[in-house]
């Protein structure tokens, strides 16, 4: 209880004060703010982390470690760009951390009262530096096809000579990019495809593929799992009977409705499952198939095609329900770029610019905001981590090697990192999907040890006082820890 | 159970929208001879302008439709004086011109616009109950408007003295200029009116299932498709073409597999050109 509550208030003073701090357009710490005043705190890894010798706090002075971001359109597609600017924006917050360090040693320094053993210790556990290193952040634009994502993959390491790459969205693009990642041996970090064959790679020739691993989201067949367990948890509750599934023909979402179509019968009564095409633009004869087969709810896999359906599903006003994977529903732009009509529509989704997966969530959606005068879609958050944990391995281990970051990144929980989960780890070589996110379960209902995400967000409109009166907002309905609103029917229904 | 009804209501709504798409690009081809590749574009340009007038300026939705009209005949006019006029008898050059300001078209909307959803709101919301089937009012906005214009072009070429300058251009620049006819003038006219049908498309298009920077390429394809089964310049024969195609792919989608969208038109297209290459109404060649 003692416990609980300190942790709260700590976290607590940290949100302040960095949402203080992000007010002024500056990214404030993390781990500076959250750490307790004996140095704990910031980002731990577990086993391991508090005995052994430490790497010199400056063992990299003067050096740069660059990141590559690979992303689709970064300058203008919302995936892309929220990768490209929030690892930018963990650049700038490992700079600052840096300088906050050098800053806190000085002061003790002058005031006499510097002890040199506590202090190293406090550095690396207190800040998020890369021992000394400043830090650079190199874009590349996939432009959504493999056959450029290669060729920027190879200039950001071979011409810019990159330490990491994290990015890539596309499915199609990240599987074209296995064996160059393989020949090049850099360390990737995978934070917005889904697809789940590169980890059935590095667990099939790990010493091959081993470099690449996905910080997030959870790969597909892990969310058609969470898609059937939300099905059983929350059917019922929802006054669902019957459902209709609808699955894009596409690379990304094949496995998702691989898993699904074998299975979600026995879950709950599904009278209709259907693969519609990348092209399809007019759903009125789908929508009359489930209307005329009484499905109480449209669980959808939607990607390209997600706007025209989610349109013509809200100005036709089906008598059924809608949502699942929407990938334009997690955009915060969905609601302008509809004008409304995302009203309803829900999707998973690993965060919403009003959830707060853990205490990170918030501080950084406010810090992008301030930074960027936006909000970023899930693979924005993803990316964030995802250098701040490449940050926390050189960190730790002291080195550059890719070979000795991977083994470290593999065999290590990394806490105090995520924006999204209570804690990174990822699945050993030997896991049927290697080198992924541990995936347990999604909600405290059915297992033990639940992982919060992916939650289920619907957009439903502002009330006032929040944003812009009349605005749509990203509420989180499920699972409970996470939840910020109660799921709305659409008011036809 | 197969809903014949539903199918029919929804096959005659989607191919009255088919035909206004390949109105444009058929008149075009039956009276200068020209395959405008950039007919996609102007599609896109008409949703766009509409949307601007509707969302930034906002101005009422019929104001909206009218200026996504009139700025895709605009572009479709400058675009014939500007670069067509000057090559129209050189086939190749013309369908080379056509695509790449086709896609210059499309990547200036890119970068002024961004890669947005683009939406409209029906231009008739609502629906409404016929033969017992719920039918959509903007479909049943489409498929009237779509035999309004289709019947007032038929009147205007076959009636009117524009009209017949129209068809005697079709037939001969030369012999046209003969009997006092300016061809430039007459193309211009039909690049504007091509331009408008355009426009009006893309209106709809967006008001119906949403748009984007990329929204003209579909019903380019889909339009080449329908104009080639109905014959090359006829514009009976796209109106057919038209029916054809919606209908097969609505009965496809609806029957046989969702993943067949998009696949119909191209499948038909392959098969006319191989079975029957001058279309239902077009005139083989010797």
């Amino acid at each position: 209880m003692d416990d609980t509550h300190t942790t709260r208030t700590r976290h607590s003073v940290a949100r302040r004060r960095f949402i203080q701090a992000a007010g002024t357009g500056v990214v404030a710490s993390f781990a500076g703010c959250s750490g307790d005043s004996d140095g704990g705190g910031g980002v731990t890894t577990s086993p391991g982390t508090s005995n052994g010798t430490k790497p010199p706090r400056n063992k990299f002075e003067g050096e740069t470690i660059k990141i590559g971001v690979l992303g689709p359109l970064p300058q203008e597609n919302p995936l892309g760009k929220s990768m490209a600017n929030s690892a930018k924006l963990a650049a700038k917050y490992i700079r600052d951390q840096e300088q906050e360090a050098d800053s806190d040693f000085l002061e003790q320094y002058v005031e006499g009262s510097i002890d040199r053993a506590a202090l190293a210790k406090n550095y690396h556990y207190k800040y998020e530096h890369m021992l000394g290193a400043d830090i650079e952040v190199v874009v590349g634009n996939t432009e959504a096809t493999p056959a450029t994502a290669k060729q920027e993959y190879l200039r950001l390491t071979s011409e810019e000579n990159v330490d990491l790459t994290v990015g890539v969205f596309f499915s199609s693009v990240i599987n074209g990019l296995m064996d160059l990642i393989a020949q090049q041996g850099v360390p990737h970090f995978t934070t917005g495809a889904a697809a789940p064959q590169p980890a059935r790679l590095v667990s099939q020739e790990y010493e091959k593929y081993k470099y690449h691993f996905r910080v997030g989201p959870f790969n597909s067949v892990a969310l058609a799992k969470a898609q059937l367990e939300f099905i059983d948890l929350y059917a019922d509750q929802l006054g669902w009977n019957k459902v209709g599934v609808l699955v894009e023909d596409i690379a990304d979402l094949k496995p998702f409705h691989d898993y699904l179509k074998g299975r979600i019968g026995k879950h709950i009564d599904t009278p209709v499952i259907k693969v519609t095409s990348s092209g399809q633009t007019n759903w009125t004869p789908i929508y009359d198939d489930l209307e005329s087969a009484g499905v109480d709810v449209a669980l959808v896999g939607l990607a390209l095609t997600g706007q025209s359906a989610a349109k013509q599903w809200a100005d036709q006003q089906r008598p059924f329900e809608f949502g699942g994977i929407h990938v334009f529903s997690q955009f915060p732009g969905f609601w302008e770029d509809l004008s409304g009509k995302a009203r309803y529509i829900f999707t998973m989704n690993s965060v919403t610019p009003q959830t707060e997966n853990t205490q990170f969530t918030q501080p950084l959606m406010k810090a992008y905001n301030a930074n960027f005068d936006s909000y970023p879609v899930y693979s924005g958050p993803i990316t964030f981590d995802a250098v701040r944990l490449f940050a926390a391995a050189i960190r730790e281990t002291g080195t550059l090697n890719p070979d000795r970051l991977v083994n470290f990144v593999e065999s290590r929980r990394f806490e105090g990192v995520s924006t999204i989960v209570p804690f990174a780890e990822f699945t050993g070589p030997d896991a049927k999907y290697a080198h992924e996110p541990k995936f347990t379960c999604m909600s405290g209902d059915t297992c033990d040890s639940p992982i919060g995400v992916p939650l289920w967000q619907q957009w439903q409109k502002g009330k006032q006082g929040e944003g812009v009166e009349g605005a749509g907002v990203m509420e989180c309905f499920a699972p409970g820890p996470v939840k910020t609103a109660d799921y709305q029917k659409p008011h036809w229904i | 159970m197969v809903d014949v009804l539903n199918i029919a209501l929804n096959a005659a709504a989607i191919s009255a929208l088919y035909a206004l798409v390949a109105l444009g690009f058929t008149l075009i081809f039956g009276v200068g001879g020209v395959l405008n590749l950039a007919h996609g574009a102007l599609i896109t340009v008409g949703a766009f302008a509409a949307q601007q007038v509707f969302r930034v300026l906002g101005l009422p939705l019929p104001l909206a439709v009218l200026g996504g009209i009139l700025a895709a005949g605009t572009v479709s006019g400058l675009l014939y004086l500007g670069v067509v006029r000057f090559i129209q008898d050189q086939t190749v050059k013309v369908i080379l011109s056509t695509v790449i300001i086709g896609f210059l078209v499309r990547h200036a909307v890119r970068i002024v616009f961004g890669t947005g959803t683009l939406t409209l709101p029906q231009l008739f919301p609502g629906s409404a109950g016929i033969l017992g089937e719920s039918v959509q009012n903007n479909m049943v906005f489409v498929f009237c408007s779509s035999w309004v214009l289709i019947l007032a072009l038929f009147a205007l070429v076959n009636y009117t003295t524009l009209g017949k300058a129209i068809l005697a251009t079709s037939m001969s620049d030369r012999g046209a200029a003969l009997v006092g006819i300016d061809a430039t003038r007459i193309n211009t006219y039909t690049w504007l009116l091509a331009g408008m049908f355009a426009g009006f498309a893309g209106v709809l298009l967006t008001s119906f299932r949403s748009g984007g920077w990329r929204m003209g390429l579909d019903p380019m394809v889909l339009s080449f498709a329908i104009v080639v089964l109905g014959g090359l310049g006829s514009i009976r024969g796209s109106v057919l073409g038209a029916y054809i195609i919606g209908t097969i792919e609505t009965v496809t989608v609806s029957v046989v597999d969702t993943r067949l969208t998009g696949v119909v038109p191209l499948l038909i297209l392959i098969a006319v050109l191989v079975v029957r290459p001058q279309g239902l109404f077009g005139r083989a060649e010797a």
